[in-house]
């Protein structure tokens, strides 16, 4: 447990006057019984009343020295994430588009691993990241929510991925200070590409090997092919987009993303196995070490809140002695 | 006085609904405030204390034990609530911004982008596309306009730290570079550091054509518009082209509705783009529109944005802190309780002793 004003732990050494004052109410207490020949309440409740009285002070003192607890792991992750246009693939205007199946696997992830700092790198033809690492989830989330849907660019219709997998593996090696801890990329995707993409992808996948970079790949789709509806000043509109006459269809490709998976020792998980996700991932965090040039970011987590519940049962138990909840006293 | 300067007036709690967690020592402490004690105890006061102060007898006294820890529990169903304090400037040094300077940097990126910075010429420019190289050594060694706009940016990021700033890169088509952000410590360099001119192979110079300046502010109208938390805000466009007169109006003039304030760095746009322009918002303090020839001049236009930006006029809205208050309010609810307890144990000491003959 750390804090960040640790000057209020001083105040502790008020605890010496209360317990004096306290001992000194028992003492008084105990002579006025003697002197009106009454039963004085017993020992026990004096000595609780000191405890009582001790947490409820420590634990006011704890919440204004602003406690916090680090976590000792931590990892650095990046999610590469296709918002091509076959992402937009739903049966019907009711079901979720295959970009909003994404987000909530990644919404999912951030709140599983809080002790890691994410990344977001968005691709069509082009990949860029769209944020910094960070463990700021409030702004990841806002991105997730709102800044994906902005996308990259208004005709994002062909899906690069082996550009995107190369641009990973070239910023990770160009900017060590940046992207030098990520050892696990979350890829989500359809695999919608089309050709010959073993000897596409050969390069970027090798230029990842040797970066280091495990792909975790997450596979989104149905399992026969769907379409794209048309929207209308960003409305669904039930009609399916048609290309020569053809109605668009889009095929989850988990032969290629497989191959991915296998080819940087990575893993593919189904759509429905976050759980599997995150449970390698967590695999994957390191213990934060900063004397060994691991620049991995703690993870900060306020517990105040702790000690204000002790301080509040604290309190109430403290109200409940002093309202003498004792039975009617039994004549000898 | 300066510390009431600072709070901006508004007092608010992060959950008001914990505050009823106190509930139960609450109505305890009323039960027993009419709990009949002659029935079960005789609550004796300190007999020195009476012979000095007869005036108070003993109901008084429970009555303030009751009143002062009723004081106390109310204290700590408001940490409970969470209380903060919203200021224009930091109180203490944990203070959150919850309110920041929202900007948004759009840079151009085209072709022309990567010729050298003093290549005024128009027409020039255009001659030069699809060369493979300048062919000129002196030429090539110049700091091309894509670097000179990059530096800027740079130097725009360095100067408002703790701003929330996002970065647009736009050519034929604009894309989201980065949502807005407060941890600008890396100046963006993840997209940035790619190099943009003829014979570059980076992803900025395969995406480089064109220039639609229109597509780039509908762009940053559409972040500001889906930002959470945000007011107003400013857009920093470096370009080195112009659009139709009327459609650059009309893009202005929807983000001037928005209350957005647009500064337009132009490298070498046309004098009558700027003339036109600088006439049809004359008067409007929310668009400034600058003509560059050189590296100096950017920088000088750089130098009038930042400061027109760190006026109070914008800072004053635009930037808020919220100061946590459990920390501080629990140092006084110690002190506060210490003397309760004190005062609880000596001038309204209650020795709750049971009498025999009862």
């Amino acid at each position: 447990m750390l804090f960040e004003f640790s000057q209020a732990l001083w105040l502790f050494f008020i605890l010496v006057p209360i317990v004096w004052i306290l001992k000194r109410s028992e003492k008084r207490t105990l002579k006025v019984a003697a002197i009106y020949k009454g039963v004085p309440p017993e020992p026990w409740h004096f000595n609780l009343k000191i405890i009582l009285i001790i947490v409820f002070i420590s634990s006011l003192i704890f919440i204004a020295a602003r406690p916090y607890a680090e976590s000792e792991r931590s990892g650095d992750y990046l999610f590469l994430i296709d918002v091509s246009r076959s992402m937009d693939a739903r049966h019907t205007c009711g079901d979720l588009t295959f970009l909003n199946r994404s987000k909530n696997i990644m919404r999912e992830v951030l709140s599983e691993i809080p002790e890691a700092r994410f990344g977001i790198v968005m691709f069509d033809r082009f990949a860029f990241p769209i944020t910094q690492m960070t463990n700021n989830f409030d702004y990841l989330n806002e991105v997730i929510d709102e800044g994906i849907d902005i996308g990259m660019t208004f005709e994002a219709t062909k899906t690069e991925l082996a550009n995107a997998l190369g641009v990973i593996a070239e910023k990770k090696t160009k900017l060590p200070n940046i992207y030098g801890n990520v050892k696990k990329l979350i890829l989500i995707s359809d695999g919608f590409v089309s050709g010959d993409y073993r000897r596409r992808f050969s390069e970027p996948l090798s230029l990842l090997r040797n970066a280091g970079v495990e792909v975790m790949v997450v596979g989104i789709g149905n399992p026969g092919e769907t379409p794209i509806m048309s929207t209308e000043r960003n409305q669904c509109i039930n009609e399916n987009i048609e290309m020569d006459g053809e109605v668009v269809l889009i095929q989850m490709r988990d032969d290629v993303l497989k191959f991915i998976a296998a080819e940087t020792k990575g893993q593919f998980f189904a759509e429905t196995d976050t759980e599997g996700l995150v449970q390698q991932l967590r695999s994957g965090l390191d213990i934060v070490d900063e004397e060994n040039g691991n620049n991995l970011a703690r993870h900060r987590n306020d517990i105040s809140s702790i000690f204000l519940i002790m301080a509040s049962l604290s309190l109430f138990g403290l109200i409940a002695l002093g309202a003498n909840l004792r039975k009617k006293y039994k004549n000898n | 006085m300066n510390f009431l300067d600072d709070i901006v007036g508004s007092f608010s709690f992060n959950s008001a609904l914990l505050f009823f967690v106190i509930t139960p020592p609450l109505l305890l402490l009323l039960w027993e405030l009419n709990l009949k004690r002659k029935r079960v105890s005789v609550a004796l006061t300190d007999l020195e204390y009476l012979r000095d102060n007869d005036c108070m007898t003993g109901k008084y006294r429970h009555l303030l034990r009751v009143l002062l820890l009723g004081i106390v529990t109310m204290m700590l169903g408001i940490i409970w609530a969470g209380p903060i304090l919203h200021t224009t400037n930091p109180l203490f040094s944990g203070d959150e911004r919850s309110l920041q300077k929202n900007m948004i940097v759009a840079i151009d990126i085209s072709r022309s982008m990567g010729q050298p910075l003093d290549m005024p010429d128009k027409e020039e420019r255009f001659a030069n596309y699809g060369n493979a190289r300048v062919e000129d050594e002196g030429a090539e060694a110049k700091q091309t306009r894509y670097e000179s706009a990059r530096q800027t940016f740079y130097n725009f990021v360095d100067r408002f730290k703790g701003a929330r700033i996002g970065l647009i890169l736009f050519s034929t088509e604009p894309f989201l570079a980065r949502w807005p952000t407060t941890e600008t410590e890396h100046r963006f360099i993840e997209v940035m550091e790619e190099r943009l001119g003829q014979g570059e192979r980076s992803q900025l110079q395969r995406f480089s054509s064109l220039t639609n300046i229109d597509e780039a502010l509908s762009m940053t109208r559409e972040v500001f518009s889906r930002q959470i938390g945000t007011e107003g805000g400013a857009v920093i466009l470096i370009s080195d082209a112009e659009d139709e007169l009327e459609n650059m109006g009309l893009a202005i003039r929807l983000l001037r509705a928005k209350g957005i304030r647009l500064y337009t760095i132009g490298v070498g746009i046309s004098e009558i783009i700027v003339e036109k322009l600088s006439e049809e918002f004359n008067g409007d303090p929310g668009f400034r529109i600058f003509h560059v020839e050189s590296d100096e001049e950017m920088q000088e236009a750089y130098d009038l944005v930042s400061a027109l930006e760190e006026s109070p006029r914008y800072t004053s809205i635009e930037q808020e802190y919220i100061t946590d208050l459990r920390w501080l309010i629990a140092i006084f609810l110690v002190i506060i309780s210490a003397i309760v307890i004190w005062l609880a144990e000596t001038s309204f000491h209650q020795s709750w002793i049971v009498n025999q003959d009862s």
